[in-house]
């Protein structure tokens, strides 16, 4: 600890997340020092908020800092909390705050902590995200080109122009969005990775949904219940956010998954509930509407024969029925 | 022209005459306020009519027919709550020397839907007033018998026989608010390819004038006031006087009683529904269209009507068939019962492909919903397959719903989308409304057994 007394010792003045953006070397040897606006103090800040002479920094033999206040009006922020005329303060890291500027003052022969390594990542994120959004933005056009010609526009070629268009706006707000988060919680905007993550999933999730539209035709499968097509958006929304969020901070893979699980779980949980709740009591809904049709022959299925078919109205009566009952006598009172 | 279901009708269709002060609904009569009142002297005589039989010479006249059925005709009000300011009025007239008066059901259905909601009183031409109690109601013809104690006055004398084309006619009522009014025109006698029969009266019935007496020439009474259209000219719709006969024997016993009247209701909705879905007998009667037998008029009192863009040049061309059966029973304000429609969307491309031409045959094959209160109706149960009718497979989504004061009515709606082909298909939305459930679905086990794939031979 000896060799700390001797050691140059360096100010730094920092940026958000404590990066550095300038710094001044003091005389080797000196131990105390002034911090203020003044040509006169030995570290001179340009900052309106900051007195002539602000705060005097003494290194003690051990290598502990103390900050006095000199008069300021302001006073000293430590770690968050202000301290007013202040006398032997006790710096934590050497980082302090006095007017708008964060110092933080260091020894030149400091102990680092080791690097910390970078994760490794998946096979997808070593791919440059340049070209993952290039790839994904080629398959977006595509299937936008391919709901433009589903449904023969008189003018396809402007409808294909919206579509791209209005793609290309909300996808550009929900990437600057969460670019925009990233600048404020980890201080890097990362635009490119999560204009990746929006088009990436955004394509998956039509390219699923299509081949999920044309199975639900083939295998000509049951119509689905109102509520439950929320699932799948939720859980496209989970995925998002997650991915979104652990790009835009450094919070850990299980705190992450648990934060966006929860909020969809309650959040699909609600919205099913509400769904559920409405249909019952909406007796001019026609619920689980079917999907699309496409060429017979893509149809895996036997027709049934009308006979069987009609047979099962006999249970959509009792359906019915029950519906009805559920109601509530004040049902539709005070409809008008 | 049976039953006037305006909201089905292309045209707005025609209007019941009663005045109702609450009326929000576009269909009824509060509008008639807006037609102008125009004194429209009839320019046809009597002479002029070659086969209008000779009347005597005293009964001619306006003034002697409204002279003698004045004291016969009462206006009826209804009054929400303990308000002294009526929310709907019609007219009524004596069929007893001993209180009871016919009158129309739409004017006094709020009060027999809403017992403790409204009552009833009635108002002569001179001004004496009273309570009215319903005693007994024939929903299918429109008609309710209301008693009083409060005033006796002579019946008039109704016939049974319908009126001829051509003869005199006159209508009695008290339409709007310009007190006891009488008009007069032509009977063109029972209405063409009804449902229900009823009289075509040419002649003038405004808002208000509902339930009144409508007289031939000796002063006996041919039928009731009961709707006419709102924007044609003088064509208006009475109920034959036949009914009003039957009902008036079966309110000589009847008591006033709201819960018996309710449960009359749902069974008279009932038979009308039996005898609905019994009037089509045999096979459906169908018509090709772009290679399939759909249900065309099934029925006399069936009307349909087709648009279309038969253009060659658009990508496809769509045809619409709408049919509707105009038998639907008018039970309260905005909702009607007892009825039939359906409506084919064809499709025909040649320049689409399977691919696209599927896509654009869905956006027609949405399951279509009927408008519905929720204290009417219960919310929809549905059910759908792949289904192989005569020579294709279609998807089929049949949804129900059932009514709740009326126990034992449904409405369903039927959505068939044909399957075979990518040059031509068809959907078609079948809708019925407040009918029983089993011949509802045998009904419409029929109406797909009609459908067929049936194309033409090749063209050389």
């Amino acid at each position: 600890m000896e060799a700390i007394a001797t050691q140059t010792l360096i100010v730094e003045s920092a940026g958000g997340h404590w990066r550095m953006r300038d710094r001044v070397i003091l005389d080797a040897g000196k131990r105390s020092f002034s911090i203020g606006r003044s040509v006169n103090a030995d570290v001179t800040l340009d900052d309106d908020y900051v007195a002539a002479l602000h705060v005097r920094i003494d290194v003690l033999p051990d290598g502990r800092m103390l900050a006095s206040d000199l008069g300021s009006v302001n006073g000293i922020v430590i770690e968050g909390t202000r301290h007013e005329r202040a006398e032997g303060l006790p710096l934590a890291g050497g980082r302090l705050q006095i007017g708008r500027t964060r110092l933080r003052i260091r020894s030149a022969n400091e102990t680092l902590a080791p690097e910390k390594l970078l994760t490794r990542g998946t096979p997808l994120s070593r791919i440059s995200p340049v070209w993952l959004v290039g790839g994904a933005a080629v398959v977006e056009v595509a299937q936008t080109a391919y709901a433009t010609w589903l449904v023969a526009p008189t003018d396809p070629a402007i409808a294909f122009a919206g579509s791209v268009l209005r793609a290309l706006i909300f996808v550009a707000a929900w990437a600057g969005g969460w670019a925009l988060l990233s600048r404020i919680i980890v201080g890097q905007w990362r635009w490119v990775g999560h204009l990746a993550i929006a088009l990436i999933v955004a394509v998956v999730y039509q390219g699923v949904s299509d081949a999920v539209d044309v199975g639900w035709f083939a295998l000509s499968l049951p119509l689905l219940r109102s509520s439950l097509l929320w699932v799948p958006i939720a859980v496209i929304l989970g995925v998002l956010f997650y991915l979104h969020i652990r790009l835009a901070s450094t919070i850990s893979v299980q705190r992450a998954a648990l934060m966006v699980g929860a909020t969809i779980a309650v959040i699909s949980a609600g919205t099913v509930w509400y769904v559920e709740r409405s249909l019952a009591r909406d007796v001019n809904a026609v619920t689980g509407l079917p999907a699309r049709l496409y060429p017979d022959t893509w149809r895996l299925t036997a027709s049934q024969p009308l006979d069987r078919f009609m047979r099962r109205m006999d249970d959509l009566r009792g359906l019915a029925d029950r519906k009805r009952e559920a109601l509530s006598p004040q049902d539709g009172e005070f409809e008008e | 022209m049976s039953k006037h279901v305006a909201t089905a009708s292309p045209r707005g269709g025609p209007v019941w005459i009663v005045n109702a002060a609450v009326t929000t609904a576009p269909t009824f009569a509060g509008f008639a306020l807006m037609a102008a009142l125009v004194a429209c002297p009839l320019a046809v005589s009597a002479q002029s009519i070659a086969d209008a039989a000779p009347t005597p010479a005293a009964s001619e006249n306006a003034r002697d027919v409204l002279g003698r059925v004045r004291q016969s005709v009462i206006q009826i009000e209804g009054l929400v709550g303990s308000n002294t300011a009526r929310s709907f009025h019609g007219t009524g007239f004596a069929v007893t020397g001993d209180g009871l008066f016919m009158t129309n059901y739409h004017v006094v259905s709020e009060q027999v839907q809403h017992p403790d909601k409204y009552r009833l009183r009635f108002r002569t031409p001179d001004g004496a007033s009273g309570a009215v109690n319903v005693v007994a109601v024939d929903v299918e013809n429109d008609l309710a018998v209301v008693r009083t104690t409060a005033h006796m006055a002579p019946p008039l004398d109704l016939v049974g026989q319908p009126p001829r084309k051509g003869q005199r006619a006159y209508s009695v009522g008290f339409p709007l608010d310009v007190g006891l009014t009488i008009t007069e025109g032509i009977s063109n006698g029972e209405v063409e390819g009804s449902f229900d029969a009823r009289i075509h009266y040419s002649g003038a019935i405004n808002g208000g004038m509902s339930g009144g007496p409508a007289f031939n020439a000796n002063g006996q009474v041919i039928g009731v006031n009961v709707s006419g259209y709102r924007f044609e000219q003088l064509v208006s719709f009475l109920v034959p006087a036949a009914h009003a006969v039957r009902l008036r024997d079966r309110a000589k016993a009847a008591t006033a009683d709201p819960a018996a009247l309710t449960a009359e209701i749902a069974a008279q909705l009932r038979a009308h529904s039996s005898k609905l879905l019994g009037a089509f007998i045999g096979p459906l009667v169908t018509q090709n269209s772009a290679g399939y037998e759909l249900p065309a008029k099934i029925a006399s009192f069936v009307d349909c009507t087709a648009v279309g863009n038969p253009t060659v040049t658009q990508i496809a061309q769509t045809t619409r068939i709408n049919c509707a059966s105009k038998a639907g029973v008018y039970l309260k304000e905005r909702q009607s019962t007892g009825d039939i429609r359906y409506t084919h969307t064809v499709v025909t491309s040649e320049k689409l492909g399977a691919w696209r031409f599927a896509a654009r045959l869905s956006n027609h094959a949405h399951v279509i919903s009927t408008h519905g209160l929720r204290r009417d109706v219960g919310p929809f149960a549905c059910d759908g397959s792949v289904v192989a009718l005569k020579g294709f497979a279609a998807r089929i989504s049949i949804c129900t719903r059932s009514h709740r004061k009326n126990t034992g009515l449904y409405d369903t709606t039927v959505t068939v989308a044909s399957l075979n082909g990518s040059r031509q298909g068809f959907t078609s939305d079948l809708t019925m409304i407040g009918l029983e459930y089993e011949p509802s679905m045998k009904f419409i086990q029929r109406y797909l057994e009609a459908m067929e794939w049936k194309p033409s031979l090749p063209k050389p």
